[in-house]
């Protein structure tokens, strides 16, 4: 029942292959049925999904309060480097604001 | 681009923060300098300095630069700012003021006085830092002590070049593809391109963008299949860090494509091809292959095939109907760039697993027809290398044709249809008691609420009434059980 929701028809217009060159074109306005696209649910596939960016991210976020409460400089610098490593390796449909915010 | 601006905006940020940086770690001296413990005494890190007052001047500038830079750290006691600046101020009759005090101090009252004047230590002027050499690391203001942030951020500014470099490559490829297969596509299907949120069936014409390595494209509209669903997947060229693990693993960019079938478009059937190893796994891990196909990977070279490949079949006369000559001639020259072909009409992808157990139910299945392709170049392609996937695309038309021809004999179909039967059964049976336990939950539940409900009930002449058909129907459902046990006895009897 799910694919009937996503079909829409649309129409085409056919061009018949032509067997002679003297005969005439023969078009014919055809209707489809087109399926939409639908992004695949993460929550039904959790192991196709890449988790780097979201590992990275709470690496990241770990060891910057390390470098903030221990004061050791080597730790902040790794959490940006997690936070950039977690930027390239985002989604695209990830909000901008909140990878902003994993760099601070 | 925007994404390459995003990664600026820290990176400056980043530089900005430098200086304000460079005052907060008070433990990084580098110097093996023979600096005094730190005391409670604010001073001390400047005890046991040699006696060199003309070597004070150079010390100057950067204790001066250093507090106007950082005006909020006055109140930090590690740092002598403040009182460098109050120090600075009397400079010069500070000196001559100090050769006057020790002057004035009597030998006798005050002991170790003359050792004080040897060392040049005196409590009264901490500031005196006699030789560039022993300033602590973090307030000399050259390139040596700045060498783990260069470092750092050198590193990060190659990161940065590299994603900007990986993600323009990614993207060049994905245009190429995209261009030498759109004529074929448009050719075929009526709607080329679609990302779900338009209202109407629009072909956008182009690729969707999941990640800086993974493209979608979404086409529909032809006879025999619903859909297909192509995915260019590179390999990671815009994480640094992937692309150093690929010299050690060379990766290969990958073109998977998913048909996804209406129900009448094909038999009852599954059917693998492809690489010895890949077949190896995908046996173990999708669902349907294991159920359905028991037997290990038969070598290919039995239909003309080259010997990499392999076949994994529910039974022969499937793997008969598929290797036409065509098929075979496809496969055949372009074998290097197959990595695996799977058509089934019971996918439902990999092998579940739950940690209560098994599913109550069996996954939802779906007649499809999955092509795995490998870019030629192992990791090094170039936008011409995706014109020699195009006959693989032609290869995938025509399958889709193929499956909705192929129709399996009397035999073969009951053969597949008792494979499937064979196989729901087994399932039910390993499912059989989880699901008595979630029955058996439900008819309690059912219980429960119908007692609240009887309970909730204000008007009593009601809540007999209702107490009264519930017991009515309990006992029906005792004598129906009874009577069924007693016509089983009888049958066995």
């Amino acid at each position: 029942m799910k694919s009937i929701i996503h079909r829409q028809p649309k129409l085409c217009r056919v061009e018949d292959k032509r067997v002679n060159m003297t005969e005439p074109i023969q078009v014919f306005n055809v209707c489809l049925w087109c399926c939409r696209y639908k992004p695949p649910s993460t929550e039904s596939n959790p192991t196709l999904e890449d988790p780097t960016p979201d590992y990275m991210n709470l690496l990241g976020m770990i060891f910057s309060m390390c470098g903030l409460m221990l004061k050791l400089k080597w730790c902040a610098w790794i959490a940006v480097y997690c936070s950039f490593i977690s930027f390239a390796n985002s989604r695209s449909s990830e909000d901008t604001k909140q990878m902003m915010s994993s760099f601070m | 681009m925007q994404r390459a601006y995003l990664l600026l905006i820290p990176a400056l940020l980043l530089l900005l923060a430098l200086p304000v940086s460079r005052g907060r770690y008070n433990d990084d001296f580098d110097d093996g300098e023979d600096l005094a413990d730190f005391d409670d005494n604010d001073f001390a890190e400047f005890e046991d300095m040699n006696d060199d007052p003309a070597a004070e001047a150079e010390t100057a500038p950067p204790p001066r630069a250093s507090p106007s830079s950082q005006p909020e750290e006055d109140e930090d006691e590690d740092e002598a700012t403040v009182e460098l600046e109050d120090g600075l101020d009397g400079f010069e009759d500070s000196e001559t003021q100090d050769q006057d005090m020790y002057s004035k101090y009597d030998q006798e009252e005050f002991e170790g006085i003359g050792d004080m004047e040897k060392t040049g230590h005196s409590m009264k002027d901490p500031l005196i830092i006699h030789t560039v050499s022993q300033v602590p690391a973090h307030l000399q203001n050259s390139w040596e002590s700045y060498y783990m942030e260069i470092l750092m951020v050198t590193g990060l500014l190659a990161y940065i070049m590299n994603y900007i470099i990986g993600k323009n490559k990614n993207s060049r490829l994905a245009q190429a593809w995209f261009n030498s297969h759109r004529e074929l596509l448009e050719s075929n299907f009526a709607l080329v391109g679609d990302d779900g949120t338009s209202k109407e069936a629009v072909s956008t014409g182009k690729l969707n963008q999941e990640n800086e390595h993974i493209y979608n494209l979404w086409c529909s509209g032809r006879l025999c299949c619903e859909g297909m669903l192509i995915q260019l997947k590179f390999v990671k060229r815009q994480d640094l860090l992937n692309v150093l693990a690929r010299m050690m693993r060379p990766a290969c960019d990958q073109v998977q494509i998913k048909v996804t079938l209406n129900e009448e478009d094909m038999d009852t059937f599954v059917f693998a091809l492809g690489t010895k190893k890949v077949m190896a796994r995908h046996q173990k891990e999708l669902q349907d292959l294991s159920e359905f196909c028991g037997d290990k990977p038969k070598s290919g070279a039995k239909y003309g095939l080259p010997d990499s490949l392999a076949i994994l079949s529910e039974m022969g006369e499937v793997t008969d109907g598929m290797m036409d000559n065509k098929m075979v001639h496809y496969i055949t020259n372009h074998a290097e760039k197959i990595e695996s072909i799977h058509f089934s009409d019971q996918f439902s992808g990999p092998k579940v697993m739950q940690e209560e157990g098994q599913p109550l139910k069996l996954p939802d299945t779906k007649k499809t027809l999955l092509f795995t392709f490998i870019v030629p170049g192992m990791g090094n392609t170039s936008p011409k290398d995706m014109d020699a996937l195009l006959p693989l695309m032609n290869m995938v038309i025509y399958s889709i044709d193929k499956v909705k021809k192929l129709r399996l004999n009397r035999e073969g179909k009951l053969k597949a249809d008792r494979n499937r039967a064979r196989v729901e059964e087994n399932f039910l049976k390993q499912t059989h008691a989880q699901r008595q336990e979630a029955a058996q939950t439900r008819r309690e539940e059912k219980k429960r609420a119908e007692k609240e409900r009887i309970m909730n009930e204000e008007d009593p002449e009601r809540q007999r009434r209702l107490e009264e058909a519930s017991q009515r129907r309990e006992q029906k459902k005792i004598e129906k059980k009874q009577m069924k046990m007693k016509q089983i006895k009888v049958k066995a009897m």
